[in-house]
């Protein structure tokens, strides 16, 4: 009997990764349980079985008294014997069928004859044809009802035709179906996979969704793996409620992620949480999505605080699958795709360079001339650019040479230079995996390859990854698992447009021996031949090699404990080889007469050993505790090494190795490291699933702060009342699922750099040395200064407030949440930016400042199921919030290029001048402030202040960059067999800054010989006194060039057809003949149309720097529309 | 079944273990972390490490420092001083850098880019400088007697004098920072004229520095009064000025070089004639770098047939400059009538159409080691071809400038990477022959106009009797043909007598040909104080040439340049800048 006591010992106890939602095969008589309660509900015990099974329950709540209790006493009995006992002396029934336990009524298995009138009978059954038993079946309106049979049949009287029936079933999508008069209806339930007893991760540990307190937003697999996409975080692109991403056209290229608005002045980025290890590197971008089973984000500071010092900007937990039990499964997945360039701006052609060029240079009142163009009253497009002045009968071949005599016809329409850079791309994404597991152990293999060519001509991404999941039941009481995995990814190529916006038109992409052509010729700028940029760049690469892997070990003991130990690592290498070969087709000073070669090497190891211990026990029947302590430490170390060489005598990729350079041999190292260590517990208490209340504290010590401020404490506190579960709620039918929530807490933040508490000095040859003793080839090394540490600095925290509902109406056929926050950070960590009398070294870190987010979220989804064939699903995500900057210290506020940062408004706002309008009369021009070059057909600025001159003082706020809501919509039907998902994403009220027209080589002004957007063609003129742009001048007056003006600022409100899918599932009785369970093919496309009124190519500005977001410079990728075809197979 | 019970204990035994360790593990060292690879204030206790401080106190004289691109914040200031009253005109093209184009119509605005550089640039090494100060006041330092200290803190004081004079000259409202600022972003008012500051930095140096150096980087003595005798200059205060530079002159440890050529010859830097000069390195053993002058980068021709040679094509010498180098038949310059027409030139002309330089109205020879002209040779690179090396002749000239371009013949030993721009020739930040033009000055100034006289004559003898530029293969210092009709002599007449207003000119002319392209003309006729009238007639002239000159007017607020808007705008403190604009910006 010591076997039983021991098995005794391990009842009812957590399994925090059990997914129960997953369909499991196994066979049910073989399912043993212990239970030992008294005086316990029978859905408590239900729940039990579940867990210690993995069957799940189906049952009508008509037919089973969920709050009855009863007292048991079973130890490894099977199932069977537990479910006697719970429909002993009840009307209940039940049966265990393809991995769920079906609990019905007895009296239906006499079913009653149908009386006189009209009557209609029908069969219900489950996606696999099964019947399902005890299903409610309702006239809408009414309560004339029953319920279906052992059989899945029902029969209902005094139903007609134009009646809705309403049918509804626990674990399943509920549907309404309007009577046509058939007799007998087939109606097909879908299971419902989001039901509030999913399970959602919240760190170190699982909770059901229905118990939750914080605010925590989360994506399934289901919702995952609809679409094809490469990046998880493309996937959360306006899935979630408050979470903001920007994508990089850059393949391969990490995202920006912001949770819940911009909360501090540096660093934004969230936490990544991946299968237990949390990391700020942006490996999350690496992995493939169709391995990952769920993500959830942790948003308000009760949920985050668990993660404490890393979480102040909200934390991504990513899960990746696990294997189910049940006999193995494949998947194979392939995706085609095509990219296509979209949206490119239009720039000037030959001709009208010329004429733009002949306007700036007459009207600053200079003669139009131009070594190409020539120097008449209009401007001459020549036969050829080089040798100048050349007719075609002097071309002499045999004497063409690259250095000395080459020939270039000029193209006298213009090459499109964007045109000549960017071309449709291919995508191959091929997937790969099994699972499954027995008693003992469960597993999860996969591979992946992506191939992503770049829409820039010879550039591309490709990543190959491998996934090993595993859990081996070692002991009765103990698991052991491992997540391994390992990533390879390589972007060779470009990955900007080689400058192809400045580019001249008229100058071609070859000479006429088809060598590259390019800027030789006299007045064509300096800018080098785009297309040959990217061809030189073609073999240069960034190898990175990624291990991210962890191993656990989980031992259940004294009935009610938990321990886990969790070890992880994640090692990054990164590889890079840049070669520049020698050139002989640019002009002037940009003439690369030497060719280089450098190589660099990083490698990042982060160390993560977390030990949790966990308790949970139900007193007194209704009151459940669970409380964890755990202890986690965290090492992070870095190294970089770089090396270059010049001269190479051979440039063939074989001899792109330093050791074939000869001159100017180069090389560094740097290095750094990192430490947090920290201890957390949290408790959990519910009674009667009704009230809630939740307790966090995190203590963290982190090796970046000096030894009198390194530690914090992070504490958090939650509760959450389901009034759905009080008496006054139960005799109502429209609201099934009711919670209010509310939560209070502090994450902190350290981002800054690892060593911020100390000044450091450097030995550097370009900011220090000096050849003091004047020989002419030797330097005396000096040390200088680098960066000023500040050792008082300490902890940026976020103080969090939320309050939240989550409703379910119609049987949970449709749910929405609403949360409203108040976040303020205070102790902002942020470099001050030192005016240079400070001095060149970079400035320190201080606690500077104090900023507020107040926003909201609200989510919204329905789904129906109108007929057999037909059920649909719509979700609707709006969220905004307000930024404002509370507190600065001295400075009052930070100053960049474009942007303003100060007390009392928005981060980032848009700082400049006011135009109003263009002087058109010399009137207008006299009566108007002091402004330097003013005159008709200039700009006239606003005199802000009022003083009658303009200058610098008036400048004010211009723009800002923060959306008034962002909005996504979801959409999703299925008809038969097809499927059909779109996604609509954007934003409303942001303005951008388009910084790239302006400035002196901006698009929209002229300046240098770099080709300039058609929108300069819009210049003031008399005949055009209505235009945005000044008369056009080549002297810039008063630096309208220059200046950050409203010209610069734009709505940046947008909608954009994000995604759109059609699918095809075909049908199981073709399938099964060759052994296929599933497979089902699509058609997708992304980025199909955005509607926007702003210019530039992409309204998705991603600007890293949270100082200066929304300013968008052209030379971003851009963005591509994406067509691809796919299929999906399972056996 | 024991076995699995005992099992269970031991499980139970591990964990708490597992769990006691991770606990104490946090109470060790493993949150202690320092820089790596990173030096620290500790460092600094031996005289080795604090001269190395003092190293990165000298590395910005180049014009480079973190942030700064380098080419209008070197020691040349060619930007500053040369462009707008009439040496030299951007250049490249009309719209190239903007920035230059603003400062050469007197446009320049507060946002303009290249000012911002200078000031990064100079604010920056004033920092490196009061970081050795406040090393030494601080720090014990083992191996260092008074007399070290006292020498270190005197180089230290003469740099951070010699920065906030070219902030002084630049700006002239400037703060001035020492190592006692206490708030460590050095906001301080730029309320006051910093002369006296200046003037004490660099009287310290005076005081406390050798009379010789065993590195010639480091200043002299001398170097020191002669710097202090320029800040006196710039306040008119001739006889103090008068006092140093005689001090300089008697002590016979400068002279002339034979060649005015000399100077400007990677070969014999830090000759007879340099005071202190900023010191270039190129093909720094081990290093892929070149500390060569930044912004010679850009004043290179550009020359497409010469890759070794070619730059940005930027800082062409105006027609006015040219023009200045004629002489009458004495060989003296044409002070009031220099201007009244055109020294040959080919504008217009394609390199591939006939030219002939003008071979017989008389020059000054300095005219061709300054200024590259079709058909003379430039040095060994060829006979300039005119047009072909300049980008856009019809607005900025046909000139180029050639007084800080090397040999052909020296690429290999003084250039990196056979570039000619990227060349190791030191830059002349004081030289002695405007040391006797200064004294000149003073001469002039306290009534002795013929001592001035004989500092203006050795000048001109050196003119003389140096090298001319010569034709032929072995050009420019071969026995061929010479280039031009050079014809140059001293003074002979008397000058007592001579008006006050007629000796000023006579010398500031001499200052101007001598000193052309390195840094000084815009700052001496700002304090000469007739910047106005002199600048104005020039561009009344040279608008006839330069289109883009016509409408330019130089009025008093341009005396100085616009303070950096980014500056002001991070200067605040207490809700107002600490920094206030200069008067008409």
């Amino acid at each position: 009997m010591k076997k039983n006591q021991l098995l005794n010992c391990m009842k009812l106890t957590f399994l925090f990764l059990t997914i129960s939602m997953l369909s499991f095969t196994a066979v049910a008589s073989a399912q043993r349980v212990s239970i030992t309660a008294n005086n316990i509900k029978i859905e408590n015990v239900l729940e039990e079985i579940s867990q210690q099974t993995g069957l799940s329950i189906a049952y009508s709540n008509q037919v089973v008294d969920l709050n009855r209790l009863i007292t048991i006493n079973v130890k490894n009995s099977e199932v069977k014997n537990v479910l006697n006992q719970i429909i002993e002396g009840t009307n209940m029934t039940y049966e265990i069928r393809n991995g769920k336990i079906y609990l019905s009524s007895k009296k239906i298995e006499a079913l009653q004859l149908p009386q006189a009138g009209h009557h209609i009978t029908g069969k219900i059954t489950d996606t696999k044809g099964e019947p399902i038993i005890g299903a409610n079946v309702v006239v809408k309106g009414t309560t004339n009802g029953t319920i279906t049979d052992v059989n899945g049949t029902f029969t209902l009287t005094n139903a007609k035709k134009g009646d809705i029936l309403e049918v509804s079933y626990i674990g399943y999508i509920s549907q309404n179906i309007r009577l046509t008069g058939e007799s007998l209806l087939k109606i097909e339930l879908k299971e419902n996979t989001q039901t509030l007893d999913e399970v959602v991760v919240i760190g170190y540990g699982t909770q059901k969704k229905r118990d939750i307190t914080g605010s925590i937003s989360s994506v399934s697999n289901k919702d995952l793996s609809i679409q094809s996409t490469n990046n998880i975080q493309n996937l959360l692109q306006g899935r979630l409620a408050g979470v903001s991403v920007s994508t990089s056209g850059v393949a391969g290229q990490a995202p920006t992620i912001r949770i819940r608005g911009i909360g501090t002045l540096s660093n934004n980025s969230p936490l990544y949480v991946i299968d237990g290890f949390p990391t700020k590197s942006e490996i999350a971008s690496q992995i493939n999505p169709s391995n990952i089973e769920s993500v959830q984000v942790l948003k308000d500071a009760s949920s985050a605080s668990i993660y404490g010092a890393q979480a102040a900007n909200g934390v991504i937990l990513i899960t990746t699958k696990s294997g189910k039990k049940g006999k193995a499964t494949v998947d194979f997945k392939i995706n085609e795709g095509i990219q296509l360039p979209a949206n490119l701006p239009e720039m000037l052609n030959s001709q009208q360079y010329g004429e733009v060029l002949w306007n700036a240079m007459k009207n600053a009142g200079m003669t139009p001339s131009h070594s190409q163009y020539g120097n008449g009253t209009a401007p001459v497009i020549p036969d050829y650019i080089l040798p100048a002045g050349t007719s075609a009968s002097e071309v002499d071949l045999s004497t063409y040479n690259t250095a000395e005599n080459q020939y270039m016809k000029a193209n006298k329409t213009g090459t499109k230079w964007l045109d000549e850079v960017y071309r449709p791309a291919q995508t191959t994404n091929v997937d790969l995996s099994a699972q499954g597991g027995g008693e003992d152990s469960k597993y999860f293999l996969g591979a992946n390859y992506l191939k992503q060519d770049a829409i820039l001509k010879w550039s591309g991404y490709d990543r190959f990854s491998v996934r090993s999941n595993s859990q081996f039941k070692i002991l009765k009481n103990t698991t052991f698992g491992a997540n391994l995995s390992a990533f390879f990814s390589k972007y060779k190529g470009s990955t900007g447009d080689g400058g192809a916006y400045q580019m001249a038109p008229l100058i071609p992409v070859y000479d006429v021996m088809g060598n590259w052509a390019g800027t030789k010729a006299n007045g064509l700028g300096d800018s080098t031949n785009p297309v040959a940029n990217l061809y030189n760049n073609k073999d240069n690469y960034n190898n990175n090699l990624n291990l991210l892997s962890n191993l656990f070990l989980e031992v259940n003991f004294l009935k009610d404990f938990t321990f886990k130990t969790n070890i992880g690592i994640n090692y990054v290498n990164g590889d890079t080889k840049n070669f520049t070969p020698t050139s002989y087709w640019n002009k002037g000073d940009k003439n690369t007469l030497v060719n280089s070669l450098n190589t660099s090497r990083s490698k990042t190891s982060e160390t993560v050993w977390d030990n949790t211990l966990n308790y949970t026990k139900t007193l007194f029947n209704n009151h459940t505790l669970n409380i964890l302590l755990g202890s986690e430490a965290i090492s992070q170390k870095y190294n970089y090494l770089y090396a270059s060489r010049d001269n190479f005598i051979v440039e063939d990729l074989d001899y792109r190795y330093l050791d074939a350079g000869e001159a100017n041999k180069d090389n560094s190292e740097n290095g750094s490291e990192y430490t947090l260590f920290s201890l957390f517990g949290r408790i959990n208490y519910q009674y009667k699933n009704k009230y809630y209340l939740s307790g966090i504290l995190r203590r963290d010590g982190s090796s970046r702060f000096g030894p009198d401020n390194r530690y914090g404490y992070f504490p958090g506190v939650s509760a959450a009342w389901r009034l759905s579960e009080e008496s006054f709620m139960s005799n109502q039918k429209v609201l099934s699922d009711l919670k209010l929530r509310a939560s209070y807490g502090k994450t902190g933040n350290q981002d800054i750099g690892n060593y911020a508490f100390a000044s450091t000095y450097t030995v550097d040859i370009s900011t220090g040395s000096y050849p003091i003793d004047g020989t002419v080839n030797n330097v005396t090394q000096g040390i200088n200064k680098e960066s000023i540490g500040n050792p008082k600095i300490k902890w940026e925290t976020t103080t969090q407030t939320n309050v939240g509902m989550d409703a379910g109406f119609l049987n949970n056929n449709l749910n929405l949440s609403l949360d409203l926050y108040h976040k303020y950070t205070s102790d902002i960590l942020q470099r001050v930016t030192y005016p240079k009398t400070g001095g060149v070294a970079s400035s320190p870190y201080e606690n500077i400042g104090e900023m507020q987010n107040n926003g909201w979220e609200f989510n919204i989804n329905y789904r129906n199921q109108t007929t057999k064939d037909f059920r649909y699903e719509l979700g609707l995500i709006l969220s905004g919030y307000k930024n404002k900057v509370k507190k600065l210290a001295s400075d009052q506020f930070i100053s960049e290029s474009y942007t303003r940062t100060e007390v009392g408004h928005p981060i980032s706002s848009f700082y400049g001048y006011i135009i109003d309008g263009i002087f058109q009369t010399q009137e207008e021009v006299n009566n108007h402030a002091q402004q330097t070059d003013k005159a008709i057909g200039r700009w006239i600025y606003r005199d802000v202040n009022n003083d009658g001159v303009i200058n610098d003082d008036d400048r004010t706020y211009i723009g800002n960059p923060l959306p008034d809501f962002e909005y996504s919509l979801t959409g999703r039907l299925y008809y038969k067999n097809f499927d059909l998902s779109m996604f609509i994403q954007g934003t409303y009220g942001n303005d951008i800054c388009f910084a790239s027209k302006g400035g002196q080589n901006g698009t929209d002004f002229w300046a240098d010989y770099f080709n300039k957007s058609t929108r300069i063609l819009d210049t003031w003129t008399v005949n055009n006194r209505n235009a945005k742009l000044p008369e056009i001048n080549i002297l810039n007056p008063n630096n309208e060039s220059g200046k950050v003006s409203s010209y610069l600022i734009e709505d940046g409100s947008y909608l954009r057809l994000k995604n759109l899918e059609i699918g095809y599932t075909i049908p199981n009785n073709i399938l099964s003949k060759i052994h296929i369970n599933q497979c089902r093919v699509y058609l997708n496309a992304e980025n199909l149309f955005t509607i926007t009124k702003y210019n530039n190519i992409d309204p998705e500005v991603k600007n890293g720097n949270d100082l200066s977001i929304g300013v968008d410079y052209i030379n971003a990728m851009p963005l591509a529309r994406i067509f691809s075809v796919g299929f999906n197979l399972s056996f | 079944m024991n076995n699995l019970k005992r099992y269970h204990n031991k499980a139970i035994l591990v964990a708490a273990a597992i769990f006691g360790i991770t606990l104490l593990n946090g109470c060790s060292d493993y949150l202690n972390k320092n820089p790596l690879g990173k030096l620290n204030e500790s460092v600094f206790t031996t005289k080795d490490a604090v001269d190395k401080l003092l190293i990165s106190a000298y590395s910005p004289l180049n014009g480079y420092i973190s942030g700064v691109w380098g080419i209008s914040s070197g020691p040349d200031n060619c930007f500053f001083s040369d462009l707008g009253p009439g040496n030299i005109h951007k250049g490249s093209t009309t719209g190239d850098l903007g920035d230059l184009l603003q400062i050469e119509r007197f446009t320049e605005t507060s946002e303009n880019g290249r000012i911002y550089d200078k000031w990064t640039l100079v604010y920056g090494a004033i920092e490196r400088c009061n970081d050795v100060l406040r090393t030494l006041n601080d720090n014990t330092i083992s191996d260092l007697n008074d007399a070290d200290a006292t020498e270190i803190k005197a180089e230290t004081r003469f740099l951070r004098g010699y920065y906030h004079f070219e902030a002084k000259k630049i700006w002239n409202m400037v703060p001035y920072i020492d190592e006692t600022v206490e708030d460590p972003q050095r906001r301080v008012a730029n309320d006051k004229d910093i002369w006296p500051n200046i003037e004490e930095d660099l009287a310290y140096a005076v005081s406390n520095l050798p009379e010789t150096q065993s590195e010639p980087g480091r200043p002299t003595k001398s170097a020191a009064k002669c710097l202090l005798a320029k800040a006196y200059l710039f306040q008119q205060k001739y006889s103090d000025a008068k006092v140093l530079l005689d001090e300089v002159i008697t002590s016979g440890k400068y002279k002339l070089m034979t060649n005015y050529y000399d100077c400007f010859n990677p070969a014999k830097n830090n000759n007879e004639e340099a005071v202190w000069q900023n010191e270039v390195a190129v093909n720094i053993a081990g290093a892929s770098y070149n500390r060569s002058q930044r912004c010679s980068d850009l004043s290179f021709p550009n020359a497409p047939d010469q890759p070794n040679l070619s730059g940005a094509g930027f800082n062409q010498p105006t027609f006015d400059l040219v023009n200045s180098y004629k002489t009458d038949a004495q060989g003296l310059p044409l002070i009031d009538s220099y201007y009244n027409s055109d020294f040959k030139n080919d504008m217009g002309i394609e390199s591939n159409e006939d030219f002939t330089p003008d071979m017989t109205t008389p020059v000054d020879p300095r005219l061709d080691w300054v200024v590259g002209r079709r058909g003379v040779p430039y040095h060994d690179w060829g006979l300039h071809p005119g047009k072909d090396w300049i980008r856009e002749q019809s607005t900025a000239g046909p000139y180029n400038q050639k007084k800080y371009v090397i040999l052909k013949s020296q690429l290999a030993e003084y250039s990196y990477n056979n570039t000619a721009k990227f060349n190791s020739m030191n830059f002349n930040i004081i030289r002695y022959a405007q040391v006797l033009l200064w004294a000149a000055e003073c001469e002039v100034e306290v009534g002795n106009p013929e001592k001035a006289r004989e500092y203006v004559n050795m000048i001109r003898t050196r003119a003389k009797n140096g090298y001319y530029v010569k034709l032929g293969e072995d050009a420019p210092f071969g026995n061929s043909q010479l280039a031009a009709n050079y014809k140059v002599d001293i003074y002979k007449e008397s000058w007592a007598g001579k008006s006050k207003e007629w000796l000023r000119e006579h010398v500031r002319f001499e200052e101007r040909l001598e000193l052309a392209l390195e840094g000084h003309l815009f700052f001496d006729l700002v304090r000469w104080n007739i910047a106005e009238d002199y600048i104005n007639t020039y561009i009344n002239r040279e608008k006839t040439h330069i289109q883009y000159l016509n409408g330019v007017t130089f009025d008093k607020n341009h005396r100085y340049f616009p303070i950096p808007l980014t500056e002001i705008d991070r200067s605040y403190k207490d809700g107002v800048p600490t920094l206030t604009q200069n008067p008409g910006y």
